[in-house]
């Protein structure tokens, strides 16, 4: 009862550690959205560009990958390890930073694409040639929210495995990966292989079915990513 | 100050989505935005309607998107949709400069110019791009147009 008590403490100050660690991350996707949206509406002349929900959805998956590469970076790793924090715990705490971001940074660019609205209308207001359009419904809302939301999980659960992999074993991965790479670039029926199995994913499927494999996958990647990091030694 | 800070973060985040949620139209009501009832005629030309033609749109509306429609009437005409914020129509019935050329050697071919004042401020609030996977919601959001063309039914489209 007592270790478990002191293993949920040692998980929320772990996950407060996080928190400190996201919050510059969270900032610069926050700047950079406010900065599109000034420079769709202030200072470009046509305003049009994708909106703030596909310009959010871009950011986060780019921004997200970067934190990946840095959190599951040997000296990040080893500066989170401290008693009674092990390899579980530090695992744990990636996996919920992983399903929680995505939602946090999707939910931020709701409220961008709310402000981008109110500046649409604004621009109504002051401009005699301006006009703008809602592409988008309640079902069609929802649905490219939930999607959305399992293909950040999934890529950045993906890039989560690859790196926990890449910084323990370097040379394996390098070599394997480069390989891959490769035979994507040079061999054809390799690349037809590979790209055939992505499009089945895609291909023809119901906004549930995509959610199940893509979370799938996910959970795929996870349990692959969970052995490099479990054999690390606490220093 | 840093927990009541997170606290009016998560809500503003929450109230965010449900306000877009319910902002949004149903599924039912957009297509009934974009059917051709909505839409407001603002050029029309005389062309033949003996025989079968074909017309090509040749320049683009760009940053409009634009429907291409057969339907039973007599005139080539160009339609603009009422719903769009900021009085398309008024617009463009002051400013929209449109034209037919004949193409005889082609036989009946009609080639459409449409040309207004740019640049325009337009903004288009899209949905997540990921929804465009699914076909349903691919035709559903295709339906959106700002301008109509509509030809004769003895008329095709050039959609090469």
């Amino acid at each position: 009862m007592l270790s478990q008590n002191s293993r949920i403490r040692a998980m929320k100050s772990l996950l407060y550690s996080y928190y400190l660690d996201f919050r510059s991350f969270y900032g610069i996707y926050v700047g950079i959205m406010a900065g599109l949206i000034i420079s769709k509406f202030l200072i470009t002349p046509s305003a049009s560009g994708s909106s703030a929900l596909n310009a959010g959805l871009v950011n986060c998956i780019f921004l997200l990958f970067i934190a990946i590469i840095i959190i599951t970076s040997n000296t990040e790793l080893l500066k989170k390890f401290s008693f009674p924090v092990d390899r579980d715990l530090i695992v744990l705490s990636h996996i919920i930073c992983i399903l929680v971001l995505p939602a946090i940074m999707l939910l931020t660019s709701c409220v961008f694409f709310l402000l981008e609205t109110a500046a649409a209308e604004l621009t109504l207001v002051t401009s005699g040639n301006f006009f703008y359009s809602w592409i988008i419904t309640k079902s069609s809302f929802l649905t490219g929210f939930a999607v959305s939301y399992i293909a950040i999980v999934c890529l950045t659960s993906m890039a989560w495995m690859f790196f926990a992999w890449f910084y323990r074993h370097k040379i394996i991965v390098s070599v394997i990966g480069g390989t891959f790479i490769l035979a994507l670039i040079y061999l054809d029926d390799f690349r037809e292989g590979f790209s055939s199995l992505v499009v089945q994913i895609f291909h023809n499927v119901t906004p549930g079915l995509l959610f199940l494999r893509l979370a799938a996958v996910t959970l795929v990647s996870f349990a692959l990513g969970y052995i490099p990091i479990k054999r690390m030694e606490v220093k | 100050m840093n927990k009541l800070f997170v606290i009016a973060l998560s809500v503003v985040l929450v109230l965010s989505f449900a306000v877009v949620y319910l902002l949004s139209p149903s599924d039912s009501d957009f297509r009934a935005k974009y059917a051709p009832e909505n839409f407001e005629t603002v050029a029309s030309f005389d062309v033949p309607l003996d025989g079968s033609g074909i017309v090509d749109v040749v320049s683009s509306p760009y940053p409009f998107s634009f429907k291409k429609v057969r339907m039973n009437i007599d005139k080539l005409e160009i339609r603009i949709n009422r719903d769009i914020s900021g009085n398309l129509p008024e617009f463009m019935q002051e400013n929209l400069k449109a034209q037919v050329h004949y193409v005889p050697e082609a036989g009946t071919r009609l080639n459409l110019e449409i040309s207004f004042p740019r640049p325009l401020r337009y903004y288009e609030g899209d949905d997540f791009v990921m929804v465009r996977f699914f076909d349903y919601y691919k035709k559903l959001l295709a339906e959106h147009a700002e301008i109509m063309i509509c030809v004769p039914m003895n008329y095709e489209f050039d959609d090469n």
